[in-house]
This record gives structure tokens, C-alpha cells and sequence, in this order.
């Protein structure tokens, strides 16, 4: 059978180039991955942080950030914040078949279409010393007096750092964006390897998971058009660019899954049409 | 097993062809002299049309393709010996002539007769071609050293490299001119209209007269192009063997498809991720572009599809 019986454009990604690509990402856009307040971003090249963050020496060059600076983490009922940093230091994925790395009980086994992901997220706090808490320890309120809106957040020296290792299970689908399909991955499992009590760990679970799904894999979104090397776009300093649009083939019974995840590899059909 | 596989079915490559194809211009013109008459040719062409089929030996072959000739002018010059009439005497005197007839000469110029075939919609031709697909990785020539890949892909024009896909010619066959039945005449019009321009000042009553005295060099001039025999063969020849203009086009096409234009180029290092806004409130606007390196790129064919495989850097 060949590769486009059912489509113009075949693509796929075996899972060991795929991870290959994550680790360019990594290098080359580190503050997908590295979350830090100013306090702990600002000191040179992020040296507080709980790891390193191996960078591309053109994030340097340009000037990019490495890491993306969020808001100290409020103390309820006071108007400061406390430094943190949230880093994902290691992503691996597996495609299905789950032959890579072992998943956890809660995961195991990997359902059919879908990818294993193993991870390791390191956060660490910013704990200001005692002294200074005692002077800021602040007097009866002043009624007159207005509320802080900003967080203040407090000075601290190094983070206390924790790392964990963490599985999730999920996918690839097809969204669109501003009239152009992307290839969008999206998790529908999250585990952290022992941590008790069990609240904790679930609670933990669901805020990491948000992390993921709201900031980091939206960061990793792939435009349709360039998963085939960006075929059928014409050779630009010499042609005018053919108008072939491309789109993902159909469902159907030919191609029951689109994109599909199987055999190591994440697969995509595409349909060209020239315009 | 390769990290990265693309594959286009053969209606997907028979775009990227016609995409390669209907961007194929050449140009070229000549002249020479072939002894009683000079010749000279000025050609610009395309290629259209053609069917392509990817076969299961691993080759393409592209075939009846067109040459379509958007401009072949073929002049000739013809140098005729030169003719004077009149000047003999009419009354001749001892030693001397009282009087003589006026003397006109003729075809003092070389060429004499020079005229313009418009070419260019009587003749057809079609070029078969078969070949392999083969990758090349093409170094920028004009990047300088140390250049970041970023930069290079900024710079306009890019001086990003590349990775090529070719066809690279094995067999390339070019019909030989079929040129239609009416540049016989279209000859033939253009040289009695070029004669007719001889004979402007001669009264009407005068000019069969004229003819006839010149009759015997317009028929040798005539036998000499083979009006109206074998022109058709007597033009292909001249473009053919003459000047060479197959030879052109062969060598035009075989570069072409081998050298100068890809079917694709892929920049190396290839964006996966296109430049997105700064999530800080801090310049730069934007981050860079992630980009992965393509290392070893190969591709093939079978009868239904052209494969590209490579790996991830």
C-alpha cells in the first residue's frame, strides 16, 4: 500500500525524530518550558533557577528571554508575593505503541491513537528570610489607606527547589487558527509519580496539567503546511509560490484517524488542491 | 527508520512539475553564412503540456512534452551577382557612341534580398524526458562565513542553504522540427515580395520585361532554397544542423531540470515554528523562528508515489 493511496500528502514523524524536534524547541524557545517571576528572572542569565536551561546561542543573540515572567504567587490577605520559578526540564514522548518508557498504573495501558509523554517539572520558592518578615509584619490596617493593587513580592535568595516526574497520556488533533489548520497536541492524562496525600497529589495534578494544556502545548502547535517540509509551496526565489492549499484529508473509512498515532509514528494526510 | 517521511502521489507531483515546467524559458540567437546566403535566427520558448509518470524503477519520465516557440525568426540573406541593363549604344559613331541606352545595375548590395520568416507558430517540436530524482544540499555561495541561519533566512535575497530536489535527466529526446506546409509558401511569398521591392521604379508595361531578364537568377536563386520542393526539410536542417538549435535546447532542458531549478528546496535549517510575539513585556517584539536541521535527505519514487525521507539533525 502506498503512502497516498487516500491523500495528496502523506506526513509522519517517527517518535525519535519527534523528540529531536521538542529538544530544538527547548534550546531555541526556552521560555516555553521556564517560568519565573522578575525577581528571579532578572538575576543574569537566570542562575537562581532550580535548573539550567540549555538555550541556542541565538536566544542570547537576539535578546530572547529564557524564561516567560509571571506574577509572585500572592500571601493571602497581604499585599506581597512570593518569588518562584516553574521549569519543565524534561520531555520525552512516546508515540503509540508504548515501547519507550514505561507508564504509570493510572495510564497503563496506552490507548490505541494516542501518546505517552514523561516529564519532569522542577519548581522552586523564594523563601525570604525571617528578619525581613518580622519588619514587614504590618500593623492594624488604616482604613483610609488604599488597597496595594500590585504584588509586592518579597526578596529572597536562592529557591528552594523540588523536582517531579510526571506522565501524561494524550494526542494530536487538527485545529484551526486564523483560517489555517495546525496540528495541535492535547492531554487527556496527567500522573505524579508518588506524592501523598492524595489531595495534594491531585491538586497538584490538576494545576501542572493546566500548565501543560494552557501554556506549553499550545506553544508547540505545528502549521499543517509545514509538516511536509512545506512540499508544494514552490521554490520562492524563483518561482511565484504555486496557490495549492492544503488541507487535512477527511475522516472516512479509508482514513479512520487523521492525524493518526501509530506504529511510532504520528501521521498526517493531506489534501492539496490548487487554486 | 527515517524521522521525517513526506510522500506526494503522482497528481501531487505532477503539480510540482507543471509548477517547474510553466516557469521554463530559454532564449538564443544566431547567424552564419552558408555560402550564397546568410542566415540568422532569434528563438525564445517554453515548454508546455507533456504527461509524467513516476515508474516503479525509481525514474520519472516525462513525456511529448511541447516546445512552443513564443518567437523563431529566421531571416535569410541571399547576395545575387550583380545584373546591369541599358547602357548599351544606340547610335554608335566612328570610335564612339553618339548615344546609349541608360544603364541600370542591380544587387549591388549583400545581401540583395533579405526577408523575415515568422517562424515561430509553424513550427512544433516535443522533448521526452527521463531521468532520477536526487537530492542536493546547495551551500549559499554568497553567505558569508559565521552567519547564523537566522540571519542568513532574514537576509534579502535569503542566503539561507538548501536542500534540492531535482530530476536529473538520463535520456532527453528531442523531436526533430515539424514545420507546417505553409512556410513553403510563406517563403516563397516573402521572396517574390522581396523582388517586387527591386522592381518598385519600373513601370508597370516594363516589369514582365524585367522578369524576364531576370528570370534566370531568381530560378537558380529559387533551386538554390528548393522553393518550394524541400523547404520544410531545407528549414529543419538549417535550425537543426546549421545552427544547432536542438543541441540548445537539449543542453537548455538537461541543465534546467539537473541544475538550475528544483522541483523543491527545503531551507536548512527547516521552521517548525513560525517567529511568535515576546511573552514578555520586553523587546524583542518577537522570538525567533525554531528551526531543525534536515540531515540526509534522500528520495525516491515507485509507479504511485515520490518519497522524502531524511532525519532530524
Amino acid at each position: 500500500m502506498a503512502f497516498t493511496d487516500n491523500c495528496s500528502i502523506f506526513a509522519a514523524f517517527h517518535e525519535d525524530g519527534f523528540n529531536r524536534i521538542i529538544r530544538h524547541v527547548r534550546e531555541q524557545r526556552p521560555s516555553l518550558f521556564n517560568y519565573a517571576t522578575a525577581g528571579v528572572a532578572a538575576n543574569p542569565y537566570a542562575r537562581q533557577l532550580c535548573a539550567g536551561i540549555p538555550a541556542h546561542p541565538i536566544v542570547f543573540g537576539r535578546g530572547n528571554p529564557l524564561v516567560t515572567i509571571v506574577d509572585p504567587l500572592p500571601i493571602p490577605g497581604t499585599p506581597y508575593g512570593v518569588n518562584f520559578a516553574v521549569q519543565l526540564t524534561e520531555l520525552a514522548i512516546d508515540f503509540h505503541r508504548n515501547d519507550v518508557f514505561p507508564l504509570p498504573r493510572e495510564l497503563d495501558p496506552l490507548a490505541q491513537q494516542r501518546l505517552a509523554i514523561k516529564l519532569r517539572l522542577c519548581g522552586g520558592m523564594g523563601c525570604p528570610p525571617r528578619d525581613l518578615v518580622d519588619r514587614l509584619t504590618s500593623p492594624p490596617r488604616d482604613p483610609a489607606s488604599p488597597r496595594e493593587k500590585e504584588i509586592i513580592p518579597l526578596p529572597a535568595g536562592k529557591l528552594i527547589c523540588f523536582c517531579l516526574d510526571a506522565f501524561a497520556t494524550g494526542g494530536v488533533r487538527v485545529a484551526t487558527y486564523y483560517g489555517k489548520p495546525y496540528l495541535e497536541p492535547f492531554l487527556d492524562g496527567f500522573e505524579i509519580v508518588d506524592i501523598t496525600p492524595k489531595g495534594l497529589e491531585d491538586g497538584m495534578e490538576c494545576y501542572i496539567s493546566l500548565m501543560l494544556r494552557l501554556a506549553v502545548l499550545p506553544g508547540l502547535r505545528i502549521l499543517l503546511s509545514h509538516t511536509p517540509l512545506n512540499l508544494t509551496q514552490g521554490v520562492p526565489d524563483l518561482f511565484v509560490p504555486t496557490k495549492v492549499v492544503l488541507t487535512p484529508t477527511p475522516v472516512s473509512a479509508a482514513v479512520p484517524n487523521n492525524p493518526a498515532i501509530e506504529d511510532d509514528l504520528l501521521k498526517v494526510f493531506i489534501k492539496a488542491e490548487v487554486i | 527508520m527515517a524521522h521525517l517521511t513526506v510522500a506526494a502521489s503522482e497528481k501531487t507531483f505532477v503539480m510540482l512539475f507543471e509548477a517547474l515546467r510553466d516557469n521554463f524559458r530559454f532564449a538564443k540567437s544566431g547567424s552564419g553564412s552558408f555560402g550564397p546566403f546568410a542566415a540568422s535566427y532569434s528563438l525564445k520558448a517554453h515548454l508546455k503540456g507533456g504527461s509524467v509518470d513516476l515508474r516503479a524503477d525509481n525514474t520519472v519520465q516525462i513525456k511529448e512534452l511541447d516546445i512552443k516557440f513564443d518567437k523563431l525568426d529566421l531571416t535569410l540573406g541571399i547576395d545575387i551577382p550583380r545584373i546591369c541593363i541599358g547602357g548599351f549604344c544606340i547610335i554608335p559613331l566612328p570610335w564612339r557612341c553618339a548615344l546609349r541606352a541608360p544603364k541600370k545595375c542591380f544587387f549591388d548590395d549583400n545581401p540583395d534580398i533579405r526577408f523575415t520568416l515568422p517562424l515561430g507558430n509553424l513550427i512544433t517540436s516535443e522533448v521526452s524526458v527521463t531521468g532520477r530524482l536526487l537530492t542536493k544540499y546547495d551551500v549559499n555561495p554568497l553567505r558569508p562565513g559565521g552567519m547564523n541561519d537566522w540571519d542568513a533566512q532574514d537576509a534579502v535575497p535569503s542566503l539561507a542553504n538548501h536542500w534540492q530536489l531535482f530530476l536529473d535527466p538520463q535520456f532527453v529526446d528531442v523531436d526533430v522540427f515539424d514545420i507546417a506546409d505553409i512556410v513553403g509558401d510563406l517563403l516563397q511569398n516573402a521572396f517574390d515580395a522581396a523582388i517586387d521591392k527591386f522592381l518598385f521604379f519600373v513601370p508597370d508595361w516594363a516589369q514582365d520585361i524585367v522578369r524576364a531578364i531576370f528570370a534566370p537568377i531568381i530560378d537558380a536563386v529559387r533551386a538554390l532554397l528548393d522553393l518550394p520542393d524541400d523547404i520544410q526539410e531545407q528549414i529543419s536542417d538549417l535550425l537543426n544542423v546549421s545552427f544547432g538549435i536542438l543541441d540548445f535546447i537539449l543542453q537548455q532542458i538537461a541543465e534546467y531540470f539537473t541544475n538550475k531549478y528544483p522541483l523543491h528546496q527545503i531551507e536548512d535549517p527547516f521552521t517548525i515554528l513560525d517567529a511568535t510575539p515576546n511573552p514578555n513585556s520586553s523587546a524583542p517584539v518577537f522570538l525567533v523562528p525554531v528551526k531543525i536541521p534536515i540531515r540526509n535527505l534522500l528520495v525516491f519514487n515507485n509507479d504511485r508515489e515520490m518519497v522524502l525521507e531524511g532525519n532530524v539533525g
